[in-house]
């Protein structure tokens, strides 16, 4: 099935949650997820003249600062003081009702999970500050 | 049942999401902007009430990531998408997306995008709603006699062309009867040499061709109308440089049943939002079916100026359910419009991109002189992306007139930095045969040439 019919039957249906795994390939939908959008939205807002540094870089490996990869709900698995290694999986963005894993591209201590849960997240943003120095 | 579009994720970026953004503004309705990594300070940005990035400065990754787009468009809360022209505008699977995810998508349905964007369906589909097509057929030709047969039926001057064939191989333009066998049988040997497949077809070749065009608005309710029609003949490479609205040099005959078959293609498809179909016409005035633009169009300015219809706030007038905002006698011509398509661009280099820096940029102005640009002083023209930069369009109350304001308006039109097509155009409006009225699609690459 196609994953957009698969969305279409899932919106018209009276499941709450979905989850399909397949060999390598997952699939979790849920209902109404991605109509979370907090406070510490994920717009930059272009009336405000300070341009937010966050969306700036293109290098997303840049600084000691795990980026969002994409646009989407975002979603912590780890907390401060946790280490983490390059490759681990350190939180979910979801797009279109399918999580997606964020995976740390350098390896550190976390310093501070910058995006609360639930917050929408744009291309680039800072998600998770990590001390790379006393690793 | 209509449905009130509270906030518009505009898809594309430049001169059109600046349009759109200023549309939205004058119906009350919110606008998200979407932009690439090297796109951040630009004025669609700026000028949108939420931005989001999505995605790095390919296009592949950002402009035409569909997944990001929706995804921004669910995040920002937008219930509807308007794509612009060109990237995904005439997408089918983002139409469906879109479908699935419960956001407006500002256009026609999937189907109508889909059965106009076959050119075998979208053919036939005229020929059965007597919508005049290019004469011939896709048919493989099997023997010289039924080529003969097919290229009488057709009339001289025909086209072989070899199915398989491309680059100009496999291709033979044949004028008269007697030179028929010969060239048909030298376009299928090359095609076979070349491509391993010497099967051919068909088709009338239509004369020195004038590009014409007509806008036509659809709604929910089955309501097509036209607003008239552009002249789009003045290309290079096939890109339009130049365009016009009225087409001079058509009789009122062919304008009533030329934008009449614009209806009736439309119909055809049950169409519904803006949308172009574009013809050939040859110096008799017999016109053939093109293909049909399922989107807004670059050119629709013209439009605009002649009729006073906003096309945009019509689109999303129509996505939201309402009927079309005019009858088709409430459609008014008036005066003649022109756009210049200012892009960064070396004329003296076959219109080659010349991306770089603007050092200085002076805007005309004045009665009569829009400027549709997302440009400033000090920005950057990135090589990522279309060279489009500007687009200037002057009306008047004639053709004549419309003239003497294109030219003054150029003449205040500085860039400095980069090249641009601005003394192209100051030059075409100079020549006599654009003055008459009467050119061809090949007036560029023929009649042109370009002075120091």
């Amino acid at each position: 099935m196609e994953l957009e019919d698969l969305i279409q039957e899932f919106s018209q249906s009276r499941y709450n949650d979905l989850s399909i795994e397949k060999g390598d390939q997952s699939i979790y939908l849920r209902r109404g997820a991605t109509k979370i959008i907090q406070n510490n939205s994920c717009v930059d807002s272009p009336s405000d003249n300070k341009t937010n540094e966050q969306s700036d870089s293109v290098d997303l490996s840049q600084g000691d600062f795990l980026k969002s990869d994409r646009v989407g709900i975002f979603s912590s698995t780890i907390k401060s003081g946790d280490k983490v290694n390059k490759g681990d999986k350190v939180g979910l963005i979801t797009a279109i009702n399918v999580p997606h894993d964020l995976i740390a591209d350098q390896s550190g201590i976390v310093k501070s999970v910058i995006v609360e849960s639930g917050a929408g997240v744009a291309y680039g943003m800072e998600l998770i500050e990590l001390d790379v120095e006393n690793v | 049942m209509s449905r009130k579009i509270n906030r518009i994720l505009i898809a594309n970026r430049g001169e059109i999401a600046v349009r759109i953004i200023r549309a939205c503004k004058e119906l009350d309705i919110e606008t998200v902007a979407v932009y690439s990594t090297v796109d951040k300070d630009s004025l669609h940005v700026k000028l949108a009430d939420e931005a989001i990035c999505i995605g790095s400065h390919l296009v592949t990754e950002s402009y035409l990531n569909m997944q990001n787009i929706v995804a921004a468009a669910e995040i920002s809360g937008a219930d509807a998408i308007h794509p612009g022209y060109g990237f995904l505008a005439e997408n089918v699977d983002f139409v469906e997306i879109l479908n699935a995810c419960n956001i407006e998508f500002i256009g026609p349905e999937g189907d109508a995008i889909r059965r106009m964007g076959d050119k075998a369906e979208a053919r036939k589909l005229m020929k059965e709603n007597n919508v005049p097509t290019v004469p011939g057929s896709k048919d493989i030709i099997q023997s010289i006699e039924e080529g003969l047969k097919v290229a009488k039926e057709c009339g001289f001057p025909v086209m072989v062309k070899a199915t398989a064939g491309g680059g100009g191989k496999g291709m033979r333009l044949v004028h008269k009867e007697e030179d028929f066998a010969e060239l048909f049988e030298l376009a299928s040997q090359e095609a076979l040499a070349g491509f391993g497949n010497g099967d051919c077809y068909i088709e009338k070749f239509v004369v020195d061709p004038r590009h014409i065009e007509v806008q036509i608005l659809g709604d929910s309710f089955g309501n097509v109308i036209h607003l008239g029609e552009r002249n789009c003949s003045i290309q290079r490479r096939h890109q339009k440089l130049l365009e016009e609205a009225p087409s001079p040099c058509i009789s009122e005959d062919l304008r009533t049943r030329i934008c009449q078959a614009g209806v009736d293609a439309a119909k055809a498809v049950n169409y519904k939002n803006a949308g172009t179909i574009e013809f050939l016409v040859d110096k008799d005035e017999n016109f053939y079916f093109m293909e049909m633009n399922t989107r807004l169009q670059v050119e629709h300015p013209v439009t605009e100026m002649i009729t006073g219809v906003d096309l945009v706030k019509e689109q999303i007038l129509i996505a939201e359910g309402h009927k079309l905002s005019y009858t088709q006698d409430e459609i008014k011509f008036k005066g003649h419009a022109i756009e210049f398509r200012v892009n960064a661009e070396n004329p003296k280099d076959n219109f080659s991109p010349c991306p770089g820096a603007i050092d200085h940029l002076r805007l005309p102005g004045g009665p009569g002189v829009r400027v549709d640009t997302m440009i400033s002083s000090n920005d950057e023209i990135l090589p990522f992306y279309d060279s489009m930069i500007a687009k200037l369009i002057v009306y008047d109350e004639d053709r004549d007139k419309a003239i003497i304001r294109g030219k003054r308006a150029l003449d205040e039109f500085v860039i400095d930095g980069v090249s641009s097509t601005v003394e192209v155009h100051k030059q075409i409006l100079s020549t006599e045969t654009f003055k008459s009225g009467y050119f061809s699609t090949s007036y560029m690459d023929t009649e042109f040439n370009l002075s120091e």
